[in-house]
């Protein structure tokens, strides 16, 4: 896992030195002419120094958690993780709940339309999950923002983290449309699992038996269908990503989705380099935990 | 795999009837054997899945509306009742009408003719990228569990650590670093160039490892056997024989990636990264519409009907013909 970090960060660092820009011509503007004010500059945030130089003293800042100075326009000279630290937490909130909500709906959802399969409530659950996962995001929230907010002013088109009772009405449309995609992506792909298990012979055994069926779904299905949802964890953790750059971007909520689109937007490069990297290393950990978690529930499998 | 052609005959011809290549040079020493024993019409898998394919409803329906699409985007010039440029100060925000039939947007730029031109981005780089991902990635994955030992630990250790940086990421990094810098080039297309590319490049780790399982248990059947020992090539061997083995699997896989290319255009369009303006693209137009949310709803809700309905014939495209080449998946 050390070595998966220390290769991306190398990608990073020499991807976004590949780039055919200048930041310091980008920041100075008209006084980039100016040799003398350029050189300071340069020397400032070290990029006179060789390559090679650079990457060192990156490395090393990486290792004493120092992510460098923004170089963006509004936040000029501030360390990176000053930048970062507020929108860490703001982020693992809003994908934190939407998780727990898109799980509360999803996996009730599969288990029924899975037990009475092809029945018509099946048929009518698998139409919404298909609609809650197929369409994307990005549509479902200007659309919702347009009947919820302009039209019918029951909640707030945007805005995060107002004092008291407004704050969790301000949550309440984001946190529901982000969940809404994952709730359809884990019914669907509950209902296969737990279709698999279900035709299994060890379960028409414990139904032979005359086990009840509440036993037999809890003994017997619900531990097996945990193998291939640990399968499901990688799409999941790809989607909270890009959902809450979406979701981020759309309600002006100040996570790190939105802190990365605004340093993209100012070529803010220290930035974009330090948030890549963290969301590269939260999802290598999290696909640790997912290895772990496979050995955990199956013996067989050996870490 | 149950992939390879059924039949009866003795075992001894059985080389011959699997490989494709070998039967033609062995049909004239057992020509009369051969066709006796075939009956009247072969069942191909190919020919099998396609009908099963034909049958299936939403799926047809999704590739006719697709390739409606495609020919919208490849022939806009002829369909476009206005210029998609052109700015019209005395029709701003205006709603649906005979002249303007989706409306047009803050600027008084025709929604329709908007659109349609927008409708090229996703689609080249969805279809585009797709075709040179599932490219890259079945030929690195068939050809790291063909050669086994050394050249697979390579290429599977590089494809882990692909894998591992999360392809959005990676797509959104890459653009934001060198998007400015195409932008000038062939005409305003230069982003979509890059799009296309960078997608291609961040998108094959998946159907890499796909391919490889499936290669690797493929590689050791009898068919394969024989055509090494009748001196074919490794090259022949991965192109002839293991890849038309999985041809239908691939395709299935594909069909995923397709949407998952469309759906990120359409994320890194809204961000900002995408298209840029004046030069329309959906993402964009959605997320323009969305600014002006309280002028005129339908400059929002048209974008969304087309990105949302390419979405979904893609989606159901791929479900269908997964269904079609493997029929006992779980529906």
């Amino acid at each position: 896992m050390v070595v998966v970090v220390y290769l991306i960060a190398t990608i990073v660092f020499f991807l976004s030195h590949a780039s055919p820009y200048d930041p310091i011509k980008l920041n100075l503007g008209q006084h980039a002419a100016n040799k003398l004010i350029y050189n300071n500059y340069a020397h400032l945030f070290g990029l006179d120094k060789s390559e090679w130089e650079q990457y060192k003293a990156y490395m090393g800042g990486l290792l004493h958690g120092n992510f460098g100075y923004s170089e963006g326009t509004d936040t000029w000279g501030q360390p990176v993780w000053s930048l970062l630290q507020n929108g860490v937490p703001v982020s693992l909130k809003l994908g934190g709940f939407a998780l727990i909500l898109s799980l509360i709906i999803g996996l009730p959802i599969g288990l029924i339309s899975a037990l009475k399969q092809n029945t018509i409530v099946d048929h009518g659950s698998q139409f919404f999950v298909m609609v809650a996962y197929a369409i994307p995001v990005f549509v479902l929230i200007p659309l919702a923002q347009l009947l919820f907010a302009v039209q019918l002013r029951w909640l707030p088109v945007s805005g995060w983290g107002a004092p008291g009772l407004e704050g969790y009405r301000q949550m309440i449309l984001p946190v529901t449309l982000f969940a809404a995609g994952l709730a359809g992506f884990f019914a669907k792909s509950f209902r296969s699992f737990m279709l698999e298990v279900l035709s299994q012979d060890y379960i028409r055994t414990a139904k032979a038996k005359g086990l009840k069926q509440r036993l037999v779904l809890y003994r017997h299905a619900f531990k097996n269908t945990l193998l291939p949802l640990a399968s499901i964890v990688g799409p999941t953790i790809a989607f909270l990503i890009v959902g809450s750059f979406i979701v981020e971007t759309f309600f002006g909520i100040p996570g790190i989705g939105l802190t990365t689109v605004d340093s993209v937007l100012s070529s803010d490069y220290p930035v974009i380099e330090a948030t890549t990297l963290i969301l590269a290393v939260f999802v290598v950990f999290i696909n640790m935990l997912t290895d772990i978690f496979y050995a955990m529930v199956d013996p067989r499998v050996r870490l | 795999m149950a992939q390879q052609r059924q039949g009866s005959l003795p075992s001894d011809t059985t080389l011959h009837r699997d490989t494709g290549f070998e039967r033609s040079a062995a049909a004239g020493t057992l020509p009369a054997v051969e066709t006796e024993q075939l009956p009247p019409q072969v069942s191909s898998p190919a020919g099998d899945a396609f009908r099963r394919f034909r049958k299936n409803g939403a799926a047809m329906l999704s590739l006719s509306v697709i390739l409606i699409l495609v020919f919208m985007a490849a022939f806009a010039h002829f369909m476009h009742t206005a210029n998609p440029l052109g700015i019209e100060y005395g029709n701003l925000d205006s709603n649906p009408s005979p002249q303007h039939w989706f409306g047009t947007d803050g600027l008084g730029r025709d929604q329709y003719s908007r659109l349609i031109y927008g409708l090229r981005v996703p689609l080249i780089v969805g279809i585009l990228g797709t075709a040179v991902t599932t490219i890259i990635g079945s030929l690195i994955g068939v050809m790291a569990a063909y050669a086994g030992g050394f050249v697979d630990t390579i290429l599977s250790r590089f494809t882990d650590l692909i894998f591992a940086f999360p392809a959005f990421l990676l797509a959104l990094l890459s653009v934001s670093l060198f998007g400015q810098a195409l932008d000038p080039y062939f005409g305003g297309a230069g982003r979509v160039i890059l799009l296309t590319v960078v997608f291609a490049a961040v998108g094959w780790p998946f159907l890499m490892r796909f391919v490889r399982s499936l290669a690797l248990s493929l590689k050791e059947q009898q068919f394969v056997e024989a055509a090494r020992t009748s001196g074919t090539s490794s090259w022949r061997i991965l192109v002839r024989h293991l890849l038309p083995n999985m041809y239908g699997l691939i395709l299935v896989q594909a069909g995923f990636i397709v949407v998952f290319f469309v759906y990120n255009e359409a994320v890194l369009s809204i961000l900002g990264l995408g298209v840029q303006p004046p030069n329309p693209d959906l993402g964009v137009l959605l997320f323009n519409g969305s600014e002006r949310l309280g002028f005129n709803p339908w400059e929002v809700i048209f974008p969304s009907i087309f990105i949302t309905i390419i979405i979904l014939a893609f989606t159901f495209l791929g479900d269908g013909v997964r269904d079609a080449v493997d029929p006992r998946g779980n529906k």
